[in-house]
């Protein structure tokens, strides 16, 4: 049980986790810590059945545990259980929306220059079948969110907003309170990308009142292969149904059908039941430790790694160079090498795993005329000595060239 | 583009028994194919052996791996001549082996590794029947007397039986 955060003792909960390991590419893919695996484990051990369907003791009890975590999660980011949709990850929430909400030829979606492939594609899509109109809004110089170009990219035709919180390119975090109500006061709704606020900051969306707020599970130590959609119970009325099947109806003759009650209409099929208890237990844990302070450290540790490495001949930092609108991302080339060989030195010589590529934001990359970036990921696992173990180590590798 | 080369003819002897280094061996394939033609390699493996080796390096000693990050081409290039040396020796040494019995040629008993006994068998077996003479006693002797060159261990045995 952990009541206080301290690192070194959530460290016990990561097996995977040594004095000859850093991981440091947790906006990618988090680890998980031994009670979310045994939480999974414990739906294949003990009641491997349906929900939704079956009234045998499994099947109440798996209906049972899906209801707590749902609970959880909503409880998480302040909302009703109703709200909560689950889906396979955080692109599939961002794709029904794309295909369920009220869209036509014509109509607007304002997104920003450094989303992820999840919040551009889906968008482009649309452009390219429905003749939606697809409206970039510039960042500012130093890869801050422009909240004046934001407010010139409305017209009469906009009907979407549809954001990234926190960028996964350089930890960036976009005022979504602001974004929110600059959107409403012209009618507009708002689909929030959380993938990377979610598992390091406090989430209200009562209080940021967006409409739709989508997220993934395998970052906030929940497994793989989970996702979610929460969306003001009004707004989720008025969404279309987009995979249909199983579970998704009440009844059905040969001609039609009658929809089932939200959230399960966007549910179709039978779920990642594991995968959504173990979100609900990583729900439990992020909660027990408490965000601020997560959210806090991480940012701790970025300093140690900005400080170190801000100024060393050759090392180029993307996004502000101030390491508190970060977040938990430090992300950087060094001139004259490739990122994938900064990347693998990093994981052979030193033993630190990174993320190396265009981190899914290729657009941003294209329209700067670079290739890719080195990117470390912190959480609360990581350590103060890590981040000092991986500055010396930039440092050694920057000197190779 | 260097390492691709060198890498090849490995990967292609290790892929006989794992996928994984069948996938590597079909990589290099793919990049030799590309340099020869004159395109770009494209699968990044060149770059992969020598990160992972700079980084191996990295534990040794930074100074080290700095020579090699800074040479690798080089290296390359000078283990690549190397082996197509080995390749052309062991060449030689098969072909002797088959046609004389002894990989280092005609008229020598030194060591060979494809008979690392001595002298080839079948040669001597041909040696002692082409002089009417026992064929164990005369291996037995050649294996004796390993240290003379073949025709004086020849003359010597036939003398001695």
């Amino acid at each position: 049980m952990i009541f206080t955060f301290k690192p070194e003792n959530v460290r016990e909960d990561f097996s995977v986790l040594n004095s000859k390991t850093i991981y440091f590419d947790s906006a990618c893919m988090s680890l998980k810590p031994k009670q979310v695996i045994d939480k999974m484990n414990e739906y294949y051990l003990e009641y491997p059945a349906c929900a939704g369907r079956s009234v045998h003791k499994f099947g109440r009890r798996l209906e049972e545990e899906i209801s707590k975590a749902r609970h959880e999660v909503a409880k998480f980011i302040n909302c009703k259980d109703k709200e909560i949709v689950f889906t396979k990850n955080a692109t599939e929430s961002i794709n029904l929306i794309a295909n369920a909400f009220d869209l036509d030829k014509g109509d607007e979606v304002i997104i920003t220059d450094k989303e992820h492939s999840s919040n551009i594609i889906p968008w482009l899509k649309l452009q390219k079948e429905r003749g939606i109109k697809v409206v970039i809004c510039e960042s500012n110089n130093d890869n801050t969110f422009s909240l004046d170009n934001f407010k010139k990219c409305f017209s009469e035709k906009t009907k979407l907003v549809s954001v990234v919180h926190v960028s996964n390119l350089d930890g960036v975090v976009n005022p979504i309170e602001e974004i929110v109500e600059i959107a409403h006061k012209k009618g507009v709704k708002v689909l929030i990308d959380a993938c990377q606020s979610v598992p390091h900051k406090e989430i209200d969306v009562i209080k940021s009142d967006c409409d739709f707020f989508a997220f993934s599970g395998h970052k906030m130590l929940g497994p793989t292969g989970t996702g979610v959609l929460y969306g003001k119970f009004k707004e989720l009325e008025k969404l279309r149904q987009f995979i249909v099947g199983g579970e998704t109806i009440i009844d059905a003759t040969f001609d039609s059908y009658k929809e089932e009650e939200i959230p399960a209409r966007f549910e179709a099929g039978l779920q990642n039941y594991s995968g959504i208890i173990g979100l609900g237990e990583a729900c439990r844990y992020l909660k027990k430790i408490g965000l601020s302070k997560i959210g806090k450290y991480e940012e701790k540790l970025n300093q140690i790694v900005t400080d170190g490495l801000n100024g060393v001949k050759g090392i180029d930092i993307i996004g502000p160079l101030d390491a508190s609108l970060r977040s938990g991302i430090f992300n950087f080339n060094i001139s004259g090498m490739g990122a994938h060989e900064v990347a693998k030195i990093l994981d052979s010589g030193y033993g630190i795993m990174v993320r190396s590529g265009a981190h899914c934001v290729h657009e941003w990359f294209n329209k700067h005329d670079m290739k890719n970036s080195v990117r470390a990921s912190f959480y609360l696992y990581n350590t103060e000595d890590e981040a000092r173990r991986f500055v010396h180590a930039v440092k050694e590798i920057a000197q190779l060239r | 583009m260097v390492l691709c080369l060198l890498a090849l003819p490995i990967f292609a002897i290790l892929g006989l028994f794992s996928l994984k280094y069948r996938k590597l061996a079909k990589e290099s394939l793919d990049c030799m194919f590309r340099t020869v033609t004159l395109r770009k390699c494209r699968s990044g493996l060149d770059e992969r052996i020598k990160s992972d080796v700079t980084g191996k390096l990295m534990k040794v000693s930074p100074r080290i791996a700095r020579g090699f990050y800074k040479n690798y081409k080089l290296i390359s290039w000078i283990l690549i001549l190397l082996f197509i040396w080995a390749t052309y020796i062991s060449a030689i040494g098969v072909y002797n082996y088959y046609a004389y019995g002894n990989c280092n040629g005609e008229n020598s008993s030194e060591f060979c590794i494809l008979n690392p006994t001595g002298t080839g068998e079948k040669h001597i077996r041909d040696l002692a029947e082409q002089y009417g003479v026992d064929a164990d006693k005369l291996i037995k002797c050649f294996e004796e007397n390993s240290n003379l060159g073949e025709r004086e261990c020849l003359t010597y045995c036939l003398d001695k039986i």
